[in-house]
């Protein structure tokens, strides 16, 4: 199995170079050293305005160091408060993805790398259960997800199996009839999962399920991964919202560009969008790549949700996340009627 | 030359005040972080101290433990910014504990306690409930159908038997409780040489037929109707009858028009009797004299009673026998094209209906010829069976009975020469 692109950053997280500016003060110091050796531009005179900031600079320079003591004192009392990170958290831009405007949407979810997008096509769905809310003629309720993933470890730890599906939709290749809901696993979030086998019959397989669950769920989530590009290739022109995930860092980034310039040639970039997963401090050629889409965002790597992804956990409830938070921002940028009366609610 | 100890001692004094005011990380993106730090998206407003781990409870040597750890971060994001970012940081921490307070309660986090098992699903269920959460979403289930069985059209038959059988003297409690349709020949429609429409004394045929589209509509159910009794057709198909080659939204939007027009243009008598129940348009006869469906029921009463008709059968025969002669519907094809144009199949089902009254008065004829014979009456039998061949010129039964009428009558020749024309032998 390979690891999630979240996890596999997770291991980068690192701190940046904090203590250049030590070597370069101590270059500072050796040249006012040498300034020394030679002989002043302008006599005494130069020399003595010199003298003149020597004792304020002094008291300003022990000023601040007391300050600045004073200040960590102050800190060391409040030092229980204050949280344990293992690095530094990547600052993240505010996620900017295309709305699905439909009643019953359907957003694709292509991941980059095998597996890539399944976790978080599975976190959205779960999301927009638990967090949407639609008025259906004057009740309200929470919306009722379906989510394709790829049969695989992800979907196994989630107990979805691939073979009935598969059976049911060989056996009704001309049109599904509403008897497919039986064939979902239910999660206690009130979203239903389905776990597609890759095949050759994938695209056919497809183009059958998705008008099928769009007339019987309120959201459709599909997972794939962009190399089987006919799949991926079908997952586009049958959804409303079509996002490309990748994992931050330089290997995904040449196939995020390549991507990023088959989505204009399909004229498809205002259904488009790129979402980074695994994004840490620093520069990223991915945030480059990214800086080109018209839509994009962006998820930190965060050791947690390796951690819950691994026990078939949502993380994206664990508002504690920053990873959480961040793709409820992007969820309600997507799907903008699922979240707006819950949005109105918060508010 | 020596160097001036004042003059390093305030260059450095000044390098000093510089480095401790100065940030000398990213310029640009401290705003953005000290306002993520604050609103609590993120911890700090860059990374951590630089060693984590438990700090010692003495507030002294706690105090030399930060000052060793936090020392580097203070220098490096300089005095002032470092007072904002502790000053940040402690606002964002206090509202993450805010955030976290609320979201335990929320529906978010008391399903993960459910998903970790710290809460079972009736907990969950009734805590949601308690804090005015809306419930999530069940498992959607599909359910087969509901087949409904439908009474045998049997039963319906034998009602409607009874009831155009029932004797003049029911009470009137049940005359009441009866519908209007139920009501013995409440209508008469008499379809054999030309349509009429008679309830009681009134005659309706000129007010259907002066309704193209809405004669067209009552003729076709009738013609269905008589052809199987208890008949419906759908509206779709009745639509495309009616309007062939629109689109079927049109045609569906048009139907619904005439249908509700029905009530307003044509007679109530006639326009009562059309059924239109959903998807489904039908014609109810119950209680209607039908000279069509009284001919097939003779028809089937006279094949089914033996070569000798009891005598009042063989009169009732003989009655209907002169209407029997006439052709169904006679104007159906002018109502027809007047309607669709005659592009539709309606055509196909009144020929049909047509060729099964045929049927139904040669296989009468057949009968009373029979009665006739057995009775050693050939004279009787020998009209009708001129009739009937003349109208059936194809039917060989019908040319042996009358070659037997002729030979018992004494008519030898006549008989030898429709055996000819027949190429009939004796034998057969």
């Amino acid at each position: 199995m390979r690891a999630s692109p979240m996890a596999s950053n997770a291991a980068a997280l690192r701190p940046p170079r904090r203590w250049l500016w030590l070597p370069a003060s101590l270059v500072a110091a050796g040249l006012v050293w040498l300034a020394q050796l030679l002989p002043p531009p302008s006599g005494d005179r130069v020399r003595l305005r010199l003298a003149e900031i020597l004792v304020p600079a002094v008291l300003a320079a022990v000023a601040l160091a007391i300050a600045m003591v004073v200040v960590i004192a102050v800190r060391a009392r409040l030092q229980d408060h204050l949280p344990v990170v293992q690095g530094e958290e990547p600052l993240l831009s505010p996620p900017r993805l295309p709305a699905a405007r439909r009643r019953q949407p359907v957003v694709a979810l292509a991941g980059l790398e095998s597996g890539a997008a399944d976790s978080i096509a599975f976190n959205l769905a779960v999301l927009a259960a638990v967090a949407g809310e639609i008025e259906v003629e004057g009740v309200r309720r929470r919306p009722r997800p379906a989510c394709v993933l790829p049969a695989g470890p992800f979907s196994e730890r989630l107990g979805t199996r691939a073979n009935a599906l598969a059976e049911f939709l060989a056996a009704h290749p001309y049109r599904l009839s509403p008897e497919v809901v039986s064939l979902a696993t239910w999660h206690p979030s009130g979203c239903e999962l389905f776990a597609l086998e890759p095949g050759n019959r994938g695209v056919e397989y497809l183009k059958l399920l998705v008008p099928a669950l769009r007339r019987l769920y309120d959201l459709v989530l599909l997972a794939c991964d962009v190399e089987d590009r006919y799949l991926a290739d079908s997952a586009a022109e049958l959804s409303d919202s079509f996002i490309v995930v990748g994992a931050a860092g330089s290997s995904d980034s040449a196939a995020a560009a390549d991507w990023l310039d088959r989505i204009w040639s399909l004229g498809l970039e205002q259904k488009s969008g790129l979402i980074v997963a695994g994004k840490t401090a620093g520069r990223d050629p991915m945030g480059d790549v990214a800086a080109r889409s018209l839509y994009h965002a962006e998820l930190p790597g965060e050791p947690a949700v390796e951690i819950l992804d691994s026990r078939g956990l949502p993380w994206a409830i664990d508002q504690r996340l920053a990873s959480s938070r961040q793709l409820e921002l992007s969820a309600r940028q997507l799907l903008p009627h699922l979240f707006s009366r819950s949005h109105a609610d918060a508010a | 030359m020596r160097p001036d100890p004042g003059l390093l001692v305030a260059a450095l004094a000044g390098w000093t005040v510089l480095l401790l005011l100065l940030p000398k990380r990213g310029w640009r993106s401290i705003a953005d972080r000290l306002r993520a730090a604050a609103s609590g998206e993120r911890s700090y407003v860059f990374g951590p101290p630089a060693r984590t781990g438990g700090l010692e409870s003495d507030y002294f040597e706690r105090l030399l433990q930060l000052v060793r750890r936090e020392l580097g971060r203070a220098v490096e994001l300089g005095l002032p910014v470092y007072v904002a970012a502790l000053a940040a940081e402690l606002r964002g921490q206090s509202r993450r504990r805010q955030l976290e307070g609320e979201w335990h309660r929320s529906a978010a986090g008391l399903l993960l306690e459910h998903l970790e098992g710290r809460l079972d699903a009736g907990e969950l269920s009734q805590q949601l409930h308690q804090t005015g959460q809306v419930p999530f979403a069940v498992k959607l289930t599909w359910e087969p159908p509901h087949q409904v069985l439908m009474p045998p059209m049997e039963w319906r038959l034998d009602w409607e038997q009874r009831l155009a059988t029932a004797s003049p003297g029911t009470s009137s409690e049940e005359s009441r409780a009866a519908t209007p349709s139920q009501e013995p020949h409440l209508l008469e429609v008499r379809t054999l040489g030309g349509l009429r429409l008679l309830a009681g004394e009134q005659d309706l045929t000129s007010g259907l037929l002066r309704r193209p589209v809405q004669s067209f509509v009552w003729l076709y159910l009738l013609v269905r109707e008589i052809r199987k009794p208890g008949d419906r057709i759908s509206r779709a198909a009745l639509a495309d009858e009616l309007f062939p080659g629109l689109d079927p939204d049109q045609q569906r939007e048009r139907l619904r028009k005439r249908l509700s027009e029905m009530h307003s243009l044509v007679p109530e008598p006639l326009a009562g009797r059309v059924q239109a129940d959903g998807e489904y348009v039908s014609i109810d006869l119950s209680g209607c004299g039908l000279d069509a469906w009284q001919l097939l029921d003779l028809a089937k009463e006279a094949a089914s009673a033996g070569e000798l008709l009891p005598d009042g059968l063989a009169d009732d025969v003989e009655r209907i026998l002169s209407a029997a002669r006439e052709e169904f519907l006679p104007d159906w094809e002018e109502v027809e094209r007047r309607a669709t144009g005659a592009r539709g199949v309606a055509g196909d089902l009144v020929r049909e209906v047509r060729d099964s009254l045929a049927a139904a008065y040669v296989s009468l004829v057949s009968a009373i010829a029979d009665s006739h014979l057995a009775r050693r009456q050939p004279a009787k039998a020998i009209p009708h069976l001129e009739e009937a061949l003349l109208r059936r010129p194809e039917s060989e039964a019908l040319a042996l009975k009358l070659s037997a009428a002729y030979d018992q009558s004494g008519q030898p020749r006549a008989a030898a020469r429709l055996r000819e024309q027949h190429g009939l032998t004796e034998a057969s």
